[in-house]
């Protein structure tokens, strides 16, 4: 009977052993319904933490895997159990962020919508794993029973520098661009390794690059992405490289994405523009019941283009290609709807037209027989209203070639190439001065260092052949005593832009409550001042033995209301103790000055010859 | 009652006690007890965000969803003014600073703040990690996308001495 009891008993420890291991099981049965694993560059990425539901793919933030993937892509997490939003730093670097409740998610500047919203299980913040991928330039391709998560080139940045255009390639991986064909007339690249999304032909209006095109070969675990440069008459290009190390230095951790770039060199003298068949002779607008409706009168066959930004930015512009503006540049203020208008020749072949709204409203653009007509109607747009489009006008036979619009990076300028109409002239800002002595240690004060340094820049730029200003040359006020911020900083500007400078430079001393923080920043507030600040930021960097605290956006007056590239530099902690030292010397100082002086060459070359007509400075 | 009977009793009853301490863990709460938020502060690096969780209450019996909608502005705009515990690294406003007043003014959040926010100590350092964090922080309220900020209740146009814009509603694209 003994041995009876103690069988039932076993049984029934077994039975309790078994019942434990079943619901502790139980939960990962409700999250672990499918569990495909995935290969990324040759590694099996394997998601414990699936959930699906919402009519789409969830994966949990804080997943092993994920956290696998995220380590060979260099991105980084940031998040904790609980928390509402993750954000994702990529190896760009660029910052993607996603929040419980919000199909909308950030990807750098841009919003993207994701199929559903991210949602908590738990305390988990589950993300939908499509949208998480293309955030990460990531795509699943399936081949055989494997779904390999193939590296997209991301997005391919079109940008002019002087003579120079610029295509920098963007992926989740370092790209290594091998050299294909070369004609006269064109240069193709193969990336090895990577697919892409941005199959087609970009037209080109940039100096010496009429066209890129993309097409995409290879398998699903070998693709290759070739980009070709359509060349314009007598352009060559330079040897592929990395850029330069800059971006890699912003991204310390994870370098391991430096874009690839290939740089296009317009030919010295550009050809006569006969491919002109179109002027642009007038924009007429008018209200109606339903909205308001313009009329851009074009004669001739050309082809135009339209582009809207996303809320809460709500310009929106139309581009007639092959073009020229048989009318003085306009700009009309408005009132409704829209705010304002201008009216601008942007290049030699395009004129611009370009709305500032009140609010994201409808709007249609449609070819007529006198031109194009917009109607900007009073009502909201809808969520899936188009945000570009394209179209022909006047003879659709012309020969006048349409492109889909390449979609919006935030590199690309919005607005009118600023037309500096003294290319020679750099305006250089002293911060702060007179009645305001910005920030002050030991007594030692921010007005008083950052007129040294621009006295020192100015000297350099001067000998080097361009015309400098200064917003004041001795330790005052630029407005006047005790005036407010607004006149005080408006008034810098004003001397940049009554003056139709080529450049703006506001030199700076940093602080901070403690002596912690140290090192070099430059800040930029517009589109049209990253390259400037990316070349200034790049030579303090390798000179000034500071930290380098890399290039940074903000909406910091002064730059963002000069209407040239503009710059803040905050060339040093005078908080910190070592950077005290350095900004004290002035050796150091000179330093900061020339390398400066470098920046702008770099970025701007030499001054153009004193009989140049006025340039575009378009970015 | 013989010893098999009782061991067959002690199993059950342990079963019972596991499963209920299963379902006690698993089961979700029957009621919440507030909306969570997400507070931004920018680390010292000046540049790199990270965030914290608050809980709201939910809105009082009879609280207009007007009312609620700005109480949570300031709910929010005190804690990122506040700043994480102070053992964690952080750019943070000058000691003093409070946030006097929140509305929501169709989808921006206007935040007044005391005069205090001024003391930066100079440098565009703190001023730029500040707000970016304010603003990161109100635009992770629902329906919220733009900031505009006062200082003791008025418009300007920056800091004294400072470099920021202020007299515009503020949003991520900013930074």
């Amino acid at each position: 009977m003994n041995s009876i009891n103690r069988c039932i008993a076993r049984i029934g420890s077994l039975a309790a052993t078994l019942a434990l291991l079943a619901l502790s099981l139980a939960p990962a049965q409700v999250l672990a319904q499918t569990t495909p694993t995935y290969v990324f560059s040759g590694y099996a990425v394997g998601f414990a933490h699936f959930d699906e539901r919402f009519g789409t793919r969830a994966i949990a933030i804080d997943d092993s895997g994920l956290a696998a993937l995220l380590y060979r892509l260099h991105a980084s997490l940031t998040w904790k159990p609980g928390a509402r939003s993750a954000l994702i730093t990529t190896s760009q670097p660029l910052v993607v962020s996603f929040t419980a409740g919000d199909a909308n998610y950030n990807s750098g500047n841009i919003v993207a919508t994701a199929k559903a919203a991210p949602y908590f299980v738990g305390r988990t913040l589950y993300v939908p794993l499509d949208a998480l991928l293309t955030a990460l330039y990531l795509k699943p391709v399936v081949s055989g029973a494997m779904t390999y998560l193939q590296p997209q080139i991301g997005s391919l940045d079109l940008q002019a520098k002087g003579a120079i255009t610029r295509v920098t390639a963007f992926s989740s991986i370092r790209l290594q661009p091998r050299l294909l064909e070369r004609l006269p007339t064109a240069m193709a690249y193969a990336f090895d390794g990577v697919g892409t999304s941005l199959v087609g032909t970009h037209v080109s209006h940039l100096p010496g690059l009429r066209a890129v095109t993309v097409v995409q070969r290879g398998t699903p675990t070998n693709p290759v992405t070739i980009v070709r440069l359509e060349l314009a008459p007598g352009a060559s290009t330079t040897a592929p490289s990395s850029d330069d190390g800059r971006d890699a230095v912003l991204s310390v951790a994870t370098a391991a994405a430096a874009p690839s770039v290939a740089a296009v060199t317009a030919p010295s003298a550009q050809p006569a523009s006969s491919s002109l068949t179109a002027a642009v002779t007038g924009v007429n607008g008018l209200n109606e019941p339903t909205g308001y409706a313009m009329l851009i009168r074009v004669a001739g066959n050309a082809s135009y283009e339209w582009h809207r930004l996303r809320p809460p930015d709500n310009r929106f512009w139309v581009d007639i290609h092959h073009a020229q503006l048989q009318m003085a540049p306009a700009d009309y203020g408005g009132a409704g709807d829209v705010q304002t208008i201008r009216v601008r020749q942007v290049d030699p072949q395009t004129v611009r037209v370009a709305l500032s709204l009140d609010g994201e409203k409808q709007i249609t653009v449609a070819p007529s027989p006198e031109g194009v007509t917009v109607m900007i109607a009073h009502q909201d747009a809808l969520a899936d209203d188009p945000h570009s489009g394209v179209g022909p006008i006047g003879n659709p036979g012309s020969g006048i070639a349409m492109v889909t619009p390449a979609p919006l990076t935030p590199e690309q300028p919005w607005k009118f190439g600023y037309m500096a109409r003294n290319p020679r002239l750099i305006v250089i800002d002293p911060g702060h001065g007179g009645s305001d002595r910005g920030t002050v240690r030991h007594g030692v004060s921010e007005a008083s260092l950052t007129l040294d340094m621009a006295h020192r820049l100015r000297d350099i730029l001067v000998s080097r052949g361009w015309q400098v200003l200064l917003t004041h040359t001795t330790d005052v006020d630029v407005y006047g005593p005790d005036a407010s911020a607004h006149d005080e900083l408006q008034a810098r500007d004003d001397i940049a832009n009554k003056n139709g400078a080529r450049l703006f430079i506001s030199v700076h001393v940093n602080a901070f409550i403690n002596d912690g923080p140290s090192g070099t920043t430059t800040y930029y507030a517009k589109s049209t001042d990253l390259t400037l600040a990316r070349d200034i930021q790049a030579e303090l960097a390798a000179r000034l033995g500071t930290k380098n605290d890399g290039v940074i956006k903000s909406r910091f007056y002064v730059p963002l209301h000069a209407l040239m590239p503009a710059v803040l530099v905050e060339t040093a902690f005078l908080s910190n103790p070592s950077d005290f030292a350095k900004l004290t010397d002035p050796q150091w100082r000179q330093l900061v000055a020339q390398a400066m002086a470098d920046g702008v060459a770099d970025y701007a070359g030499p001054p153009p010859p004193l009989a140049s007509p006025a340039q575009g400075d378009t970015p | 009652m013989n010893r098999s009977m009782r061991a067959l009793l002690v199993v059950v009853v342990a079963l019972i006690v596991v499963v209920g301490i299963y379902v006690g863990f698993h089961r979700p709460p029957v009621s919440s007890v507030g909306t969570p938020l997400t507070v931004y502060y920018t680390k010292t690096d000046g540049t790199t965000l990270a965030t914290w969780t608050i809980t709201m209450r939910p809105a009082a019996p009879g609280e207009s969803a007007t009312a609620y909608r700005a109480a949570r502005a300031l709910y929010a705009a005190v804690q990122v003014v506040a700043g994480p515990p102070a053992n964690v690294d952080a750019i943070r406003f000058p000691s003093g600073t409070r946030a006097l007043g929140a509305t929501v003014s169709g989808t921006t959040a206007v935040v007044n703040l005391s005069g205090d926010v001024a003391h930066t100590g100079g440098g565009s350092f703190g001023e730029d990690g500040e707000f970016k964090a304010l603003v990161y922080t109100m635009t992770s309220l629902p329906n919220i996308t733009a900031v505009k900020v006062t200082i003791d209740g008025k418009t300007v146009a920056t800091l004294p001495g400072g470099h920021l814009e202020l007299d515009q509603p503020l949003h991520r694209t900013d930074w």
